[in-house]
This record gives C-alpha cells, sequence and structure tokens, in this order.
C-alpha cells in the first residue's frame, strides 16, 4: 500500500516513454518519407530532362529536314517523300550524314559516321567513314519505278558495297558477311568511284597509286559455316586522296542471289540499308541485330548531359538520345 | 521523531511527487505531439503532386501552350524578337487551371524570354566606330562599336551560353560581333539571320555583370540575353503563397519550331501546390 504511489509514478513514466518513443519513431519514419519523396522527384525530373531533350532533337530534325526518323529495337529508318520532279540533293545527304552520324549505341563504337553519298536511279551509295571499325554489315539496295521488288533489274545478283572515304586513315578494315547458305562465291571488286577514271582495279591492288591489299578470311574463303571475312589493310596507314569502293557480288553454287532481299534474313550484325523506291520515298534504314538484346539509341555522341546531384548520389553522364 | 516529521509533511511529499509526475508527462506528451505534428507534413503522396505537375507540362507542350508564349515573345519569323526584360507569360496563351482540379495551383516558367536591351540609356564605356559608322554608339535601331552591357541580376553564378541580337545595315552586310567578359574573350558565331551565339559558356557572377563588353560592326545590337539563367525566365502571373507546407516542382526542355525557324530549346519549369 505504502508504494502505491512510487507505482504509479512508474507506470505513468513507462507508458509516457513508451508515447515518446511511437512519436519518435513515426518522426523517423516521415524523415525517412521526405527522403524518397526528394529522391523520386529528383528521379522524375532526370527522367524528364532526358526524354525531353531527345524530343527537341527529334523534333527539331524533323521540322528543318522533312526526314522522319523512326527508331525501335532494331533499326533507325529515316525517311523523306519527294514529289514527282523532285530529286535527292546535296542537302537531303547532307542530312542524312548528320542524322547517322547522330547515331549512337553501346553496340557500335563512338566515332560511326554515315554519308549518303551518291543517289542514282538504280541505287544509292552509301559511304563509311569508320576505319578502326572491326565489325560492320550492311547491304544496299535501291527500287525503281518500274519495278520496285527487283531493284537492280538483274536476276540473281546484288550488291554489298563498302565505300571507305576519302582524307581518312585506312587501317585493317574488315567487313563479315554473314549468309545462310553453306556455300558459294563472293566476288569482291575493289575501286574508286566515277568520275574518276581508276575504275576496275580488281582483286588485291587498287589503281591510282593506292596500296590497299583486300583478303578473303577464313578456311575456304569463308570464316565459318555462314560466315565470310574481307580484311582490307593499308600497311602505311595511308591516307586516301579519294574514296574507295568495295563491291560483292554474290552467288551460291546455284547461281542464285546469296545478297538481296529475296533472300531475307541472312544479313547479320550492323546493316544500314538504303531504298528509293517507286512511291519516290528516300528511306534509309539502319539495321542492327547483332545484338538483338540491345536497344537502339540515336543521339550526339559524348557526355553531352551532365546532371549530378551529389547530396543524392543522382548522376548521369551521357549523350543525348532520340527514341 | 524522524517519523513523525516525514508523516506529517506526507501531503506535501504526495504533492511534490504529483507535480514532478505530472510535469515530466506533460512534457513528454508535449514532444510526442511535437514529433507527430512534424512527421505529418510529409507524405511520399506528395509525389503525386509532382507526377501531376509533369503531366501538366507535357500537356502544354503537346497543345502547343508553350510554343504560343514563346511566339508571342519573338513573334514571327524572320525572328523579329522585342526586347522583353519584364516579360509575364499570359494566361490567356498557358491557362493552367484548366487542367488541374480546385484548388491545384501552378505557376509555369519559361527560359530565355526576357532581354536585356542595348541602348543609350543600358550601355556604358562607349567607344564608337571610325567613319563612316555612326559617330554615336546607338542609335534607334541599336549600338555599334565597343561598349558594356549589363545584365539582369543573375540569380546564380555559373558559365552560361550569350545570345546577342542585331541589326543588319542597310547594305545588308552580316553584322561582326565578338565580346569580352573581364579578362575572357566570348567568341560569338552567327546562328541564323541576326543572331550571334557564344561558342563556349562564358563565367558569370551572381548578381548585375557589367564587364560584358561587346564589340559591334557592319550593323547594330539590340539586346541580348543570358542563356538558361532564371534572370531571364518568364513566368504565369499567379503568386505563390509563403504560407505552403510542400510545393513541387520539375522541368522539361522544349523546341520551339515553326516555318522551318527553329528558335532555340528552352527549359518549361512548374511549380504546384494545393491552397
Amino acid at each position: 500500500m505504502k508504494r502505491k504511489g512510487v507505482f504509479l509514478t512508474l507506470g505513468i513514466t513507462f507508458v509516457s516513454v513508451i508515447i515518446l518513443t511511437l512519436a519518435s519513431l513515426i518522426l523517423r519514419n516521415a524523415e525517412s518519407s521526405e527522403e524518397r519523396i526528394t529522391e523520386l522527384a529528383s528521379f522524375d525530373r532526370l527522367y524528364n530532362l532526358d526524354r525531353s531533350l531527345g524530343k527537341v532533337y527529334k523534333e527539331i530534325l524533323l521540322n528543318i529536314t522533312n526526314f522522319n526518323i523512326t527508331i525501335n529495337e532494331s533499326f533507325i529508318k529515316v525517311d523523306k517523300f519527294f514529289t514527282a520532279n523532285e530529286s535527292v540533293s546535296d542537302l537531303d545527304r547532307t542530312i542524312i550524314d548528320v542524322l547517322f552520324a547522330l547515331f549512337y549505341s553501346h553496340t557500335i563504337y563512338e566515332g560511326f559516321t554515315y554519308i549518303l553519298s551518291t543517289v542514282t536511279n538504280e541505287y544509292i551509295w552509301l559511304n563509311f567513314d569508320y576505319p578502326s571499325m572491326s565489325l560492320l554489315y550492311y547491304q544496299i539496295k535501291a527500287g525503281n519505278a518500274t519495278n520496285p521488288n527487283n531493284p537492280f533489274g538483274v536476276t540473281g545478283i546484288n550488291k554489298i558495297l563498302a565505300l571507305l572515304t576519302n582524307t581518312k586513315l585506312v587501317r585493317n578494315y574488315t567487313i563479315i558477311v554473314k549468309h545462310d547458305s553453306l556455300n558459294g562465291t563472293i566476288n569482291w571488286t575493289v575501286y574508286t568511284p566515277e568520275p574518276n577514271p581508276c575504275d576496275n582495279a580488281y582483286n588485291n591492288t587498287i589503281g591510282c597509286g593506292h596500296t590497299l591489299n583486300v583478303t578473303v578470311l577464313g578456311p575456304g574463303g569463308w570464316v565459318n559455316s555462314s560466315m565470310r571475312m574481307i580484311n582490307i589493310t593499308s600497311p602505311q596507314n595511308e591516307l586516301l586522296s579519294q574514296a574507295i569502293h568495295i563491291i560483292g557480288y554474290g552467288t551460291n553454287i546455284n547461281n542464285t542471289p546469296l545478297l538481296g532481299l529475296s533472300s531475307g534474313g541472312f544479313f547479320s550484325g550492323y546493316v544500314a540499308y538504303g531504298v528509293v523506291n517507286y512511291q519516290n520515298n528516300l528511306t534509309v534504314t539502319l539495321i542492327i541485330d547483332y545484338y538483338p538484346d540491345k536497344k537502339i539509341k540515336l543521339g550526339l555522341f559524348g557526355e553531352i548531359i551532365t546532371i549530378d546531384i551529389a547530396p543524392l548520389g543522382v548522376k548521369k553522364y551521357g549523350p543525348i538520345r532520340i527514341f | 521523531m524522524e517519523i513523525i516529521k516525514l508523516n506529517k509533511k506526507r501531503g506535501l511529499i504526495f504533492s511534490l511527487d504529483a507535480a514532478i509526475a505530472v510535469t515530466v508527462v506533460v512534457i513528454i506528451l508535449i514532444t510526442s505531439a511535437y514529433y507527430l505534428s512534424t512527421a505529418s507534413k510529409e507524405s511520399t503522396s506528395q509525389v503525386q503532386l509532382i507526377r501531376m505537375g509533369n503531366d501538366l507540362l507535357h500537356i502544354l507542350e503537346f497543345t502547343g501552350a508553350l510554343d504560343n508564349a514563346v511566339k508571342a515573345d519573338i513573334g514571327s519569323p524572320p525572328y523579329s524578337a522585342a526586347a522583353s526584360p519584364t516579360a509575364t507569360i499570359s494566361t490567356s496563351l498557358v491557362n493552367v487551371s484548366q487542367y488541374l482540379p480546385a484548388s491545384y495551383k501552378a505557376l509555369i516558367e519559361i527560359s530565355d524570354i526576357k532581354e536585356s536591351l542595348i541602348s543609350d540609356t543600358t550601355i556604358t564605356n562607349c567607344s564608337s566606330l571610325p567613319a563612316p559608322n555612326p559617330i554615336s554608339c546607338c542609335s534607334l535601331l541599336g549600338c555599334n562599336g565597343s561598349f558594356n552591357v549589363s545584365t539582369l541580376p543573375l540569380n546564380r553564378a555559373g558559365n552560361y551560353h550569350l545570345l546577342v541580337h542585331t541589326r543588319a545595315p542597310p547594305s545588308n552586310i552580316t553584322p561582326f560581333i565578338s565580346g569580352i567578359k573581364g579578362n575572357v574573350s566570348v567568341v560569338l558565331s552567327i546562328l541564323d539571320y541576326n543572331r550571334f551565339a557564344s561558342t563556349y559558356p562564358v563565367p558569370f557572377s551572381l548578381g548585375i555583370n557589367s564587364d560584358l563588353r561587346l564589340n559591334v560592326s557592319y550593323g547594330v545590337a539590340d539586346w541580348f540575353k543570358i542563356l538558361g539563367e532564371n534572370a531571364y525566365s518568364a513566368n504565369t502571373s499567379i503568386k505563390i503563397p509563403n504560407n505552403l507546407t510542400f510545393m513541387g516542382t520539375g522541368e522539361r526542355l522544349f523546341a520551339y519550331v515553326i516555318q522551318d525557324f527553329f528558335d532555340q530549346p528552352r527549359y518549361a519549369r512548374f511549380y504546384i501546390w494545393i491552397e
């Protein structure tokens, strides 16, 4: 009985401490919640800036150039509709050059450039300037008004076209062509483009003083059952004064085409594909399927975006991406 | 004897004990109430407010409201911008209330809409060009020669790009312009028509910068702006209350393109709250 007061005091103190502890826990939870709010808001900000920046570039390109860009996980397509009497201009070529110079992907090294150098009624010359790139796959095909499905007007032959641009150092340039067929022949021709008279410099040397070597690698010309590798080297790391074109005419043992859309799905890796179809709609598509799990990104090279929110540990250093 | 004395003071001791206990309890309850009231101010649900603001900006961009605000400021191509050092975005152009629930309020701010005028009253230390250029630095169209200009009071020191607008003389020779900021040379290259932009960002300090010197020949310069700085942004006219417990903010970039004329990317920022 005498200790009842003590127990009462202790009890009240105990209850008070419990209340204080609960309040402290609630406060702590609220502080944690506040941090989450700030972090989520920061990520939202980062996301919005990144996406809107890409959208800005896409809008600028579309509005200024009239070229529409389509990007999905396997290709980048740039297309423009031409009126009946309109032809591809130098500006159009420059625009495509710029668009693909914007190309960026983790699956392709930085520095990849792409130039639409010539468009005729037969085909589009695609000019690749990437001397240090070791894997490059591409296909050229062009339609015409009379028969868009047989663009070259020739049965059994299509072309692979590689152009090493001028005024660039050329060294160990390797082209790999992958094909479903187990056997076949690709006859490679290396020459300098018109109107230069140095055409038809066949085999392993190039006319007009160039000393590039062209070698077919792999056993029997095939790297494996479905891949062929062409290696082009310049021992002097030669600075070319003009473009060099390498054209492959592919036929299999039955003299049917190895290369061409009709065969379908036989290219792998990096494929650039240009079409002038009967609707006068120029479409240049860069297909990337060598790393199918990678997403394509189109953007400016280098770390253009620099966002660093140090207190939150939120950072982004990267290129501008066009989605 | 001592026990008898204590027994006589039992009431006093009881009172003291009760008083101390009550004091302790009251202190603990007050502290708890303070903690609880502080805790109730923040909630993850406030992220929703920020996301609503982001959606709002997206809608305003999609509907062209942001473009309209820029267009109202700079006019139509070929870019006859009127210098507007105190620009306000009209609510009729950017009307946020139609997209927000009742009691939600938002202020929209667009960067690079204000400009600093270049005129007789704003430049200092003018050295006019020799004949045949005008002897005085400024005319009604703008100023040429070498002169100092002052920026609007910058909110944050940093490296910014400079945009200068010029007007060509009647002979239509492209104006030539260069600059110096303190000891740093400012290289300006022509963008289109009459606009010159710095090739590299220029360091600016907090507040008014009056050590930016421009050299203009073959034409006049009539305004300039520091790109991306809040001092050169304009906003809708709503006032942000002082007693807000929470206000969400965010931003995105947008491009103003009209009739194949690309102006520049701009930031659109929102400040959103519940009244």
